[in-house]
């Protein structure tokens, strides 16, 4: 099994704060294309969890990847505050589903503390670290790192 | 948005929640069927491709797929259409990838949404090997 190495850095400038299940997570802004609303996507029977279907946006026809399913979270109906956030990470164009969007923070120069040692190695493996932000603690995803988890999904 | 293959005759259907697609030229044709009818093998397409889509009244229509014995009849609650020039593309490489079952072979522009195109030989590998492990003297 690969261990999983934490290396703290500084982390992007930006990241868009999104809510899944009840966690609260930070994706890099850089990555983030666009947020819409939750619209019926087009269910691929015999797809991944992880991965469960398309949707059309803009004449482009994008992965949807649904993060609770990916983190191992809670999987619950889509609400009103349902989210796609359209992102383009390592040349791939994927929807990343989440429960809410919350904001854009700007974390310059902050140094994430690493990840709570009591995830397992799978959900290490996607995340860059915790940051503490406005009395909270933000979980930083990795959006490559994600990419490569949904590849091997 | 690219289209990447030459649209052929397509036959778009109905189950209980959802829309697919098929290509014809995978099919030995789109029949109305009696249930029971001991010609075919019959499954309900949109219950074998999602648990959660069950017909809540009886199937008639169907797409025939020939095996070398017997024909299976997929069922559906409508056929709504066979047309052609409709644009198709491929899954994206991501979904294609991670596919658990192979049933899901493109993606078709239809009205305003995408639906997906159905490998029909594929579904019916899988309903009868799930029919084998099932009830292994009924096939």
């Amino acid at each position: 099994m690969t261990q999983a190495i934490y290396a703290p850095e500084a982390v992007e400038t930006s990241v868009l704060v999104v809510g899944i299940a009840s966690e609260t997570y930070g994706i890099p802004a850089t990555v983030v294309r666009e947020v819409v609303r939750f619209t019926a996507f087009t269910p691929v029977p015999g797809a991944a969890a992880s991965l469960p279907g398309v949707m059309s946006r803009r004449g482009a026809i994008l992965p949807v990847a649904d993060l609770r399913a990916v983190l191992g979270l809670v999987m619950s109906a889509p609400t009103r505050t349902t989210r796609f956030v359209l992102c383009m990470i390592d040349q791939i164009d994927v929807a990343l589903l989440v429960d809410r969007v919350e904001d854009i923070v700007d974390l310059a120069g902050i140094v994430p503390d690493a990840p709570p040692a009591t995830l397992d190695v799978a959900q290490l493996r996607l995340l860059r670290g915790v940051a503490r932000y406005a009395e909270r603690y933000l979980t930083l995803l990795d959006p490559v790192a994600l990419v490569g988890v949904l590849r091997e999904a | 948005m690219i289209a990447v293959q030459p649209s052929q005759t397509l036959v778009v259907m109905t189950t209980a929640t959802r829309r697919y697609a098929a290509r014809a030229a995978d099919l030995s044709g789109v029949r109305r069927v009696v249930p029971g009818d001991p010609r075919y093998v019959m499954f309900d397409l949109g219950a074998l491709l999602d648990p959660a889509d069950i017909a809540q009244e009886p199937l008639f229509a169907a797409l025939i797929i020939p095996l070398r014995r017997r024909n299976v009849a997929l069922l559906v609650t409508r056929v709504e259409h066979v047309l052609t020039h409709l644009p198709e593309y491929p899954l994206p490489a991501l979904v294609q990838q991670q596919l658990q079952q192979p049933w899901a072979c493109g993606l078709v522009q239809f009205e305003d949404s995408v639906i997906v195109r159905l490998d029909p030989r594929a579904v019916v590998r899988s309903a009868m090997a799930q029919r084998r492990a099932d009830s292994p003297e009924a096939v």
